[in-house]
Parts: structure tokens; C-alpha cells; sequence
């Protein structure tokens, strides 16, 4: 099964192909380039791969929450793609995708992505028998919020640590802070993901594929 | 502190002396009615960055243009067709801020509680049929700064 994978909710892109038995990756912080370069990288990658976009069975695509600019670039890029080629396309959060750079089992994994203006996007995951496994919704909190969200000897990784490491390990007993390569999402572990939705079949298309949108609070209440 | 000017002439040139002192990431919001000389004075801080003063005209229908002719990128937006926060914050709004660029925002009020926490506020009023008073507040220490050197 031959599949296209790709993020760029956060700051850094990442992009994978894969044909079942071998894959590549690409990762790159693009900034804001990343309209006018996305298409050039696709075309790229699955040349490098000695694949035809033709021949991709499904495209998966990170669905945030995270930089409204980025996502909807990759989405729409994804979308264009599955929709010319007539193919499927699978969504994942971005935190899913990111809490698989983490092999922890039994602890508290939490993905924390800057989510600017104080703000952090963030869900809270768990391993047991080697599945990774959501527990929270995604949220958009501030660091006030996340401290109670996060329980001790939680392990933590993403962006967000570059503004707030000094708040979690006060204020956190037993953190672990992973480093900085960890901090952004993997499009190899897309790949693994977007098999694991192939096979509940939890399989979108063009059409009905919507990234993740998270508003402040602040900003739910709609003026006139 | 308040300039008044007296054609859209003078409004410009103030813009323009506004634009020669300004660092990437800066932000100016300008409040005002319709015809206060918000555009006006947007286009003279845009002619004081470098930019060609034909090519700055209202973003109102297409939401922000992004000028990068000029000494630094500049991102003039106007907000005038965007009525919630959720809006203005769908269009990528704060993937501008405190970039590489300056921000000029047209109807700054529709912000609400997406105001950055530090910016240049301009008040514009209309005080005749082409008198206009302009009111600089600066909010955080680098705007007090470069309103002290405006003066």
C-alpha cells in the first residue's frame, strides 16, 4: 500500500512516502515559504522514492490544532491531490501524531504545541499494552490550565517547552521534558497511524475532511 | 499626544515619518470611522518603509496586502468585513504578528481580545471637511519610545 503522508500545523513540515516495505522521510522549517515550496517537496520525495503521485493509494494529512495558515496549506495541498487522483485521505490530530515520538508506557504523555499569546495546545495521552491512547480532548489552555491538566512524572514534549521548561519543572513533580529533536511531529509515525485508521476504517475524503480548529475562550461568544 | 493635520497630504507625511522609524515585528493599530484617513495614513507609513505609494490601496475587501517592496515586509490589514474574534483569527491573522514584517491594522477595534499586548494605538477623528485629529497611544515601552521620537 503506497502512501503519502504530511504536517504543517506546527513550524516544522514533515513529509513521508512509503510503499509498504520501504519509506522516506523529509523534514524542513519552511516558515512562510511553505505555500510556494509544499508542492516542489511532494514532487520531490516521491521522485526521490521512485514513486508516481499517481500510484499513492492515501494521502494522510496532520489536522492540527496549530498555526491556522499551515494546516489549511497541507490540507488543502492534501485535498487537491486526493480529490485530481480521486483517492482517499485520512486525517490525524497532530497530537496524535506527535505523542508517537514518545515510547513511555504506563505515563502521562502530553504534547504541548505554542499555541501563541500565552496559549498551548495540548492533549493528554497514555500507552498500555503498547497502544497509544488519547484520554483528553485537544485543548487550548493557558499555562495556568495546563499545570492542573498535567499530573506528576508526566512526560512532555513540543515547542511549547521552549517558552515554558522553567514553569513545568517548578511546578510539575517528576517532569520529563524531552528534547528539542522530539518537539515535532514525524511523518513516518503518520504513516503508522493512517494504517491503524485503514484498518478501523476511519477514512475521510476531500470533501468531508476538516482540520481541527481550537478558539480561545474568550472568543466563542460572537459579536454582531 | 495629538497632531492635527489639515489635508490628506499632511496625514500621509506623518505616515511616512511614522515609517522611516519602524522595526520588524512592530504593530500599529489605527482606530477610526470611515474617512478618518485611516487608509491615508497607512499609505504614507507604507511610502516611509519604501514601498511605491500606487501600490497601497485599502485591503478592505481582500482582508490584508502584504508589501514586501520595502525596506522591511509590511502587512497592512484592515478587519472593516471581519465581525467575530474567530474570524480574524481564521484568516491567520497572528502568523503575521511579531514576524519579520510590520503590521498596520485598519478597524483595530474589531480585535478585541486579540489586541497584542504591546502596539502603537493612532485615533483618528474627523474634525472638518479635510481637518482630521490624529491621537498616539502607545502601549508598552517600545511604542513610548517611538512616540517620543515622533514628537
Amino acid at each position: 500500500m503506497k502512501i503519502l503522508a504530511l504536517d504543517t500545523a506546527t513550524k516544522r513540515l514533515t513529509l513521508a512516502v512509503s510503499d509498504g516495505t520501504k519509506s522516506g522521510e523529509f523534514n524542513l522549517e519552511v516558515g512562510r515559504k511553505l505555500s510556494g515550496l509544499l508542492e516542489l517537496i511532494i514532487k520531490r520525495v516521491v521522485e526521490a522514492a521512485g514513486l508516481d503521485l499517481k500510484s499513492i493509494d492515501y494521502f494522510a494529512v496532520g489536522l492540527g490544532p496549530g498555526s491556522f495558515t499551515g494546516m489549511r496549506i497541507g490540507l488543502a495541498c492534501v485535498k487537491g491531490l486526493a480529490w485530481a487522483l480521486n483517492k482517499p485521505v485520512v486525517g490525524v490530530s497532530t497530537l496524535d501524531i506527535l505523542a508517537q515520538n514518545v515510547k513511555d508506557e504506563g505515563k502521562q504523555i502530553i504534547p504541548a504545541v505554542d499555541a501563541k499569546r500565552d496559549l498551548i495546545y495540548c492533549s493528554v495521552y497514555k500507552i498500555s499494552n503498547g497502544k497509544c491512547r488519547r484520554i483528553r480532548p485537544y485543548m487550548l489552555v493557558n499555562l495556568k490550565e495546563f499545570l492542573k491538566i498535567a499530573g506528576r512524572q508526566s512526560v512532555i514534549l513540543g515547542d511549547a517547552i521552549g517558552i515554558y521548561k522553567e514553569s513545568f519543572l517548578k511546578n510539575i513533580e517528576g517532569v520529563k521534558l524531552l528534547e528539542k529533536e522530539l518537539w515535532w511531529p514525524r511523518a513516518h509515525n503518520l504513516i503508522t497511524l493512517c494504517l491503524d485508521r485503514i484498518k478501523e476504517k476511519k477514512i475521510s475524503n476531500t470533501f468531508n475532511i476538516k482540520p481541527i480548529y481550537l478558539y480561545p475562550k474568550e472568543c466563542q461568544i460572537k459579536n454582531i | 499626544m495629538r497632531l492635527i493635520t489639515d489635508s490628506p497630504k499632511e496625514t500621509t507625511g506623518i505616515g511616512k515619518k511614522i515609517g522611516r522609524k519602524l522595526k520588524p515585528g512592530d504593530i500599529i493599530c489605527l482606530f477610526g470611522d470611515l474617512g478618518s484617513g485611516k487608509t491615508v495614513l497607512a499609505k504614507g507609513i507604507a511610502v516611509g518603509l519604501g514601498v511605491d505609494r500606487k501600490k497601497v490601496i485599502s485591503p478592505s475587501f481582500v482582508l490584508m496586502r502584504q508589501h514586501l517592496s520595502g525596506s522591511i515586509p509590511l502587512y497592512h490589514f484592515d478587519l472593516y468585513r471581519l465581525k467575530s474574534c474567530e474570524d480574524i483569527l481564521a484568516i491567520g491573522y497572528e502568523d503575521y504578528l511579531f514576524a519579520q514584517g510590520v503590521s498596520v491594522i485598519e478597524w483595530a477595534d474589531r480585535l478585541k481580545y486579540l489586541l497584542p499586548k504591546q502596539f502603537l494605538k493612532i485615533e483618528l477623528r474627523v474634525a472638518g471637511a479635510s481637518r482630521r485629529t490624529l491621537e498616539f497611544i502607545p502601549e508598552g515601552e517600545r511604542y513610548k519610545e517611538l512616540a517620543k521620537e515622533l514628537l
